[in-house]
C-alpha cells in the first residue's frame, strides 16, 4: 500500500529553466518509505509506502539548495493525504519541507514553546545575564526548526552566560546541545561520532551542515 | 561511620542543586548541564559522598550551609573518572562528607569545553531529593 504526496513548488524567475531540485528523504532511515520519486516542470511526486505497523507520522524532503536562485522558492503548496499537512518555514531560513499527522499533537514543540517563553524570567530568577528578545525570537525559530526535523521532547533553558540552550536527547545515549547566544552564534555540542562542537553564526544555523549532520545521527540512534 | 579517604569507583557522589527549575527538570529525568558548569575558567567542583550517611543526616549536614538546596545529581565515581574527570575526597568541618570533581586543565581553559564536559556529566544521573527530619 502507497500514499502519494504530490509537492508543488513555485520556482523564481531565475530558476526558470533549470532542472528541478535533486530531492531526498531525511535520514538513511527514512528511504525505505519512499517507493519511488517522479517530477515533473514545477512539482514533485512521491510514493511512499505505508507500513501497517509503524506510525510513520512525517514525511521530510530535503531540497538542493545549489540548484536554485535565490530566493528560489516563493511558495510550496501541499496537496495529497487528507489527514496529513504541510508545513513550510520561510525559504531563506530552511530547505525542509515536513508533513505531519494533524491527529499528532505537538505538544513537546508545546512544552518547549513554554519553556523558551518563560527563559528570560528564568535567567532574571537565577541571576543570569537576560537574553534580549530578539534572542528569543531567533531562538524560537531553531526550536520549530530543530521539532520539525526531529520531533520529540527537547529541553529549553536559560544559560549562566546570557545564551539559551536547546537540549535534544535521543533514548540510546546520544545528545546535542544547541547554544544560542547573545552575540549573534551558534554553538552545537554532542556526543556523536561526526565531532564534539561547532560554532557559526546563528542566522546560518539551519543551513548548517553539522546542525543538520547531528540532527540527523540522532534521528539514526532513535530505538 | 569512618570515612575512607580512597574513593572506589562504584561510590555515590551527589552534586547539590540550589536551582529550583533545575530540579524540576531532574524530577523529569532532564538533568541540566549547568549544575555541572563550573563559573568560567575554574575546574573544581563540589560533590557529596553519599555511600557513608544516611539521606536524612546529609541533608541536616548540607542545608546547615547550603541555600537553598533542592536536591542531588549522583553519579558513580567511575562514571566521573570515566568522562577524564579526577574525584578526590575533601572533608571539611562541616562536612565530612565532602569531595571535589576536578576538570582537566584544557576544559577549564575552554568555556565551550567546559560546557561540553558539564553535558556530559549531566547525562547519565540519578535524582535524589532532601529528606527532612
Amino acid at each position: 500500500m502507497s500514499d502519494s504526496i504530490t509537492l508543488t513548488l513555485e520556482r523564481s524567475n531565475q530558476a526558470t529553466g533549470m532542472p528541478f531540485p535533486a530531492i531526498k528523504p531525511h535520514g538513511p532511515r527514512e528511504w525505505p518509505l519512499f517507493s519511488s520519486i517522479g517530477t515533473r516542470r514545477n512539482s514533485l511526486q512521491v510514493n511512499r509506502q505505508r507500513h501497517e505497523n509503524r506510525r510513520v507520522p512525517r514525511l521530510a524532503i530535503r531540497l538542493d539548495a545549489n540548484q536554485f536562485s535565490t530566493p528560489p522558492i516563493h511558495e510550496l503548496q501541499y496537496g495529497g493525504l487528507p489527514g496529513y499537512e504541510l508545513s513550510w518555514p520561510h525559504p531563506n531560513e530552511s530547505w525542509d519541507a515536513a508533513t505531519r499527522d494533524k491527529t499528532d499533537v505537538p505538544s513537546d514543540l508545546q512544552e518547549a514553546l513554554t519553556d523558551l517563553a518563560n527563559v528570560r524570567e528564568e535567567a532574571r530568577i537565577e541571576e543570569f545575564p537576560i537574553p534580549p528578545e530578539s534572542l528569543v525570537q531567533k531562538a524560537e525559530r531553531m526550536v520549530r526548526f530543530l521539532y520539525r526535523v526531529y520531533p520529540a521532547r527537547f529541553e529549553v533553558s536559560a544559560d549562566p552566560d546570557g545564551a539559551i540552550a536547546i537540549d535534544l536527547r535521543d533514548g540510546a545515549g546520544g545528545w546535542m546541545m544547541l547554544l544560542c547566544e547573545p552575540g549573534g552564534e551558534a554553538l552545537v555540542l554532542t556526543n556523536l561520532e561526526i565531532g564534539e562542537r561547532r560554532r557559526f553564526s546563528l542566522e546560518d544555523a539551519m543551513l548548517d551542515s553539522f546542525l543538520r549532520d547531528a540532527l540527523g545521527h540522532l534521528k539514526s540512534e532513535t530505538p | 561511620m569512618i570515612v575512607p579517604t580512597a574513593m572506589d569507583g562504584r561510590e555515590r557522589v551527589g552534586r547539590r542543586v540550589s536551582s529550583e527549575s533545575s530540579a524540576r527538570r531532574a524530577q523529569r529525568s532532564n538533568y541540566s548541564y549547568r549544575d555541572f558548569l563550573p563559573k568560567s575558567g575554574e575546574r573544581i567542583m563540589s560533590v557529596d559522598r553519599l555511600d557513608f550517611a544516611s539521606i536524612p543526616e546529609m541533608t541536616k549536614i548540607v542545608r546547615a550551609y547550603a541555600h537553598p538546596f533542592h536536591g542531588w545529581l549522583t553519579k558513580t565515581v567511575q562514571d566521573v573518572r570515566d568522562l577524564n574527570c579526577a574525584v578526590e575526597s575533601d572533608p571539611d568541618t562541616d562536612n565530612p562528607y565532602h569531595a571535589l570533581i576536578t576538570l582537566p586543565v584544557e576544559v577549564a581553559m575552554d568555556r565551550d569545553l567546559q560546557k561540553h564536559k558539564a553535558r556530559e556529566l549531566a547525562e547519565v544521573c540519578n535524582w535524589i531529593e532532601p529528606i527532612d527530619d
